[in-house]
């Protein structure tokens, strides 16, 4: 008998047509007996066909009634109707308007002195450093009122904006850190490439016909209405969030995507993820917890006691206590653009006590899809039922606690974390830790945010999120009036991750203190060790810190000296006017 | 089209409300089914059953009784929907559709409760395979899957080759059996790629998809 591959039963259940022997029959009929990932597929295909028309059967009941279809005919024929020479007239009549207008914003400009002039794009306003790239003036550092064309690029530096501006076509503003092409920029076709960083635009009515996109690496945003903004992390994602209008997302995959006002969605690659509305959305009072694990975790005290893992020798090791607190959430914003994330995903295997991985994997695939879909409320219920029903794993509590984030509920989000925490052990589950401070710092509850920081930081120093917590902790201690731990951890940050994008705030107020303070040595010792460093914004902070330095030691001729060493090695620097008052100084 | 239906036609063209009427009833339950089935939302479904029904009883006179009323009912209909999609804003209010078709399948419940949880997310792959097809494929598969109509009847409707509808077919069959398979729907771990951190993404673009 003919053996059948997976892919020819697949083709042939999909044509649907009579088997062409009887000898290509007995094949599919033994595949499908054999094959439990053909017959299952068929199986839940067919089920699912099934039962989308039976329950789609009772929309008949949406029909009108035969009343409103007789009236609308009858009044329909009734009306006078229209000769082909009358149609014709009405026709000519909306072309004449429309080309009216089409043609006006074109005539109109912006009036100056009584003089209409030409429009253009032009810079708005910079802030700190921004440069231009392409063209003759490649190199040359923007300043307001500059003039920017198609086939140019600009690129902003650190902690540095610059927002441009055309009336009649669009504004926008493009974040630190950016790089930004103008493919091509005119009334009737605007195209950007952001190539890195973030960009907030604001598009003015377009015409019918005029196109304005802008670009990554994974796809193109097309405007269909008017706001939105767009982040590239080149190798990573395109985020893009809509604010007003709606925007129309094409990815490099070939999938395509509308986007309302509202709304924000993640490009991890060129794939489009489900569209997450982003609302200020006010708790109710008394946020109900999750059925079975509050009345577990009703009994376990505020902070957890001590949690244990499971070594890969098999080792039974105690963990430090992680303090946890409860505390109640009002009017909590709550991140719902974030792509549903897999906590539990670098979990070690042997962490997670699953009987049955293939139905664990299975539920988990079936709640993705569930909150992929926008359908919080379901996939909340599926895993707290498997959950109830005795299969308690980390990874599903972790997707537990993430369907309440992004469901809204502030309270059973934290609740079921610390669920998956105790079970897991926070070393297991850094991102976990992540999430949950994230939560609660956006939650306002900054107690806790801080502990559960804190932990991360201990449990896995080098996670990607450590830069976001020792920022937290720093920010923190300055509020509560702890200058010396906030300058610890400054400088810390700064030592730990040079290259973050917290770094330059927290090298520059680390070392405002030290130079407030007079200790002289310190300062020099802080600001000498940076003045070669890769991030531009951290040299020339570094340079600067370094004169001011030299100039409270009175050291005069070595402050001469790194001035020189500023204005050579920093061309563009954004500090123009402290570095201005450092010549005049030297030179008097 | 039979001789009964002949007459009820000829009854329509003369004005006879109660033939109207005995139209409007055999035929609105299907039409209404097949709009809604294209994923619409409900203010738009009656909108378009109705335009369905005033333009057939404004045309009865040009209706020539080739076909059987319903195929050329149909064929209206899928010209409407069609002019309803057409402009991209109206693509993005049918977003509007998933919470009303979402509230049908949500009341929907199997014999066995236990399973309610899981067909809801098999129905929830199966509407965004849905909501990812080209409207070519996606009418195709509608009316052959859910309207049950045979190929002959779509080919007639669609105005449009049996080859070409059963390549559709076979096309939009695909894509659906890829999403469930993308989503972990299947049981042979070989060929089912674990999951991963996205599920929305479970569609691939038809082979052959024009749209």
């Amino acid at each position: 008998m003919k053996i059948c591959s997976c892919t020819e039963v697949q083709s042939w259940l999909a044509r649907g047509e009579p088997l062409p022997s009887s000898d290509m029959a007995g094949a599919l009929k033994q595949h499908l007996d054999d094959c439990p990932h053909c017959s299952t597929l068929y199986k839940t295909v067919r089920e699912t066909t099934v039962a989308f028309r039976t329950a789609t059967e009772d929309t008949a009941k949406w029909a009108p009634s035969f009343q409103t279809v007789r009236n609308a005919a009858i009044e329909k024929t009734a009306s006078p109707q229209m000769g082909t020479w009358g149609k014709w007239a009405v026709a000519a009549m909306v072309v004449v308007m429309a080309l009216g207008v089409w043609l006006y914003p074109r005539g109109r400009g912006d009036v100056e002195n009584g003089m209409a002039v030409p429009q253009e794009l032009r810079v708005e306003d910079v802030r700190g450093l921004a440069s231009l790239r392409g063209g003759e003036d490649t190199g040359a550092s923007l300043v307001n009122n500059a003039r920017l064309v198609a086939g140019t690029a600009v690129m902003t530096g650190a902690a540095s904006q610059l927002s441009a501006k055309q009336s009649g076509i669009a504004s926008w503003s493009l974040a630190e850190d950016s790089v930004l092409s103008i493919l091509a920029w005119s009334n009737e076709e605007v195209a950007l490439e952001l190539q890195s960083g973030e960009i907030r635009v604001q598009v003015e009515k377009r015409a019918l016909g005029e196109q304005f996109a802008v670009r990554t690496e994974y796809c193109t945003v097309t405007v269909v209405g008017t706001a939105f903004v767009v982040t590239h992390r080149p190798g990573v994602h395109t985020m893009v969030s809509v604010t007003s209008g709606l925007v129309r997302i094409d990815a490099t995959t070939g999938e395509t995507k509308l986007l309302a006002a509202g709304e924000a969605t993640v490009i991890p690659g060129g794939r489009i993820t489900a569209a997450k509305t982003i609302l200020e959305q006010p708790l109710p009072d008394e946020t109900p917890e999750p059925a079975n694990l509050s009345d577990e975790l009703a009994n376990t005290p505020p902070a957890i006691q001590e949690t244990r893992t499971r070594h890969q020798d098999d080792e039974l090791v105690k963990r430090e206590r992680v303090p946890i607190e409860r505390a109640p959430i009002r009017n909590a914003r709550i991140d719902r653009g974030r792509p549903v994330p897999a906590p539990f995903d670098n979990l070690p295997e042997n962490t997670t006590p699953s009987r049955d991985v293939q139905t664990e994997a299975s539920l988990l695939a079936q709640a993705r899809v569930l909150l992929s879909n926008g359908n919080d409320e379901q996939a909340v219920t599926l895993l707290k039922s498997a959950i109830d029903n005795g299969q308690r794993t980390p990874r599903l509590v972790g997707l537990l606690a993430d369907a309440y984030r992004i469901s809204g509920n502030a309270d059973a989000a934290k609740t079921a974390y610390r669920r998956a925490l105790l079970d897991s052990g926070p070393s297991s589950a850094p991102q976990l830790l992540a999430d949950m401070a994230a939560l609660c710092e956006q939650s306002g509850d900054h107690e806790e945010a801080a502990r559960t920081w804190e932990t991360l930081l201990k449990t896995a120093p080098n996670h990607h999120r450590a830069p976001d917590a020792l920022a937290f902790l720093a920010t923190n201690a300055e509020k509560e009036g702890d200058t010396e731990k906030a300058n610890h951890l400054w400088f810390q940050l700064c030592e730990r991750f040079s290259m973050s994008s917290q770094c330059t705030k927290g090298f520059v107020i680390a070392g405002k203190s030290l130079l407030q303070r007079r200790d002289w040595d310190a300062a020099e010792q802080h600001f000498v060790t940076r003045t070669q460093s890769p991030n531009k914004g951290v040299a020339e902070a570094a340079m600067v810190g370094l004169i001011r330095t030299k100039l409270g030691r009175g050291q005069l001729g070595e402050a001469r000296r790194w001035l020189e060493k500023l204005e050579h090695d920093i061309p563009n620097p954004s500090r123009k006017d402290e570095i201005e008052a450092f010549r005049k100084s030297l030179t008097e | 089209m039979d001789d009964q239906e002949t007459r009820l036609i000829e009854r329509c063209r003369n004005g006879n409300e109660a033939a109207w009427a005995e139209l409007y009833r055999d035929h609105a339950p299907a039409v209404t089914r097949f709009v809604a089935r294209m994923l619409l939302p409900k203010d738009v479904v009656e909108d378009l059953v109705q335009q369905v029904f005033v333009e057939a009883f404004s045309s009865l006179k040009r209706f020539r009784g080739d076909s059987k009323v319903s195929t050329w009912l149909y064929r209206i209909a899928v010209h409407q929907v069609s002019r309803h999609q057409r402009s991209e804003w109206r693509l993005w209010r049918r977003k509007r559709a998933a919470a009303d078709i979402s509230s049908v399948l949500g009341d929907f419940a199997p014999d066995n409760p236990a399973h309610h949880v899981e067909m809801a997310a098999q129905l929830c792959v199966l509407k965004s395979a849905l909501e990812s097809m080209g409207q070519k494929h996606r009418f195709v598969w509608v009316m052959r899957e859910l309207q049950e109509l045979s190929t002959e009847e779509v080919a007639a409707i669609l105005d449009t080759r049996v080859g070409t509808v059963r390549s559709r077919l076979f096309a939009a069959r695909e894509l659906v059996s890829a999403a469930f398979e993308k989503a972990g729907f299947a049981t042979n771990k070989r060929l089912i790629p674990l999951p991963g951190v996205h599920f929305d993404g479970v569609v691939a673009k038809p082979r052959g998809a024009s749209q």
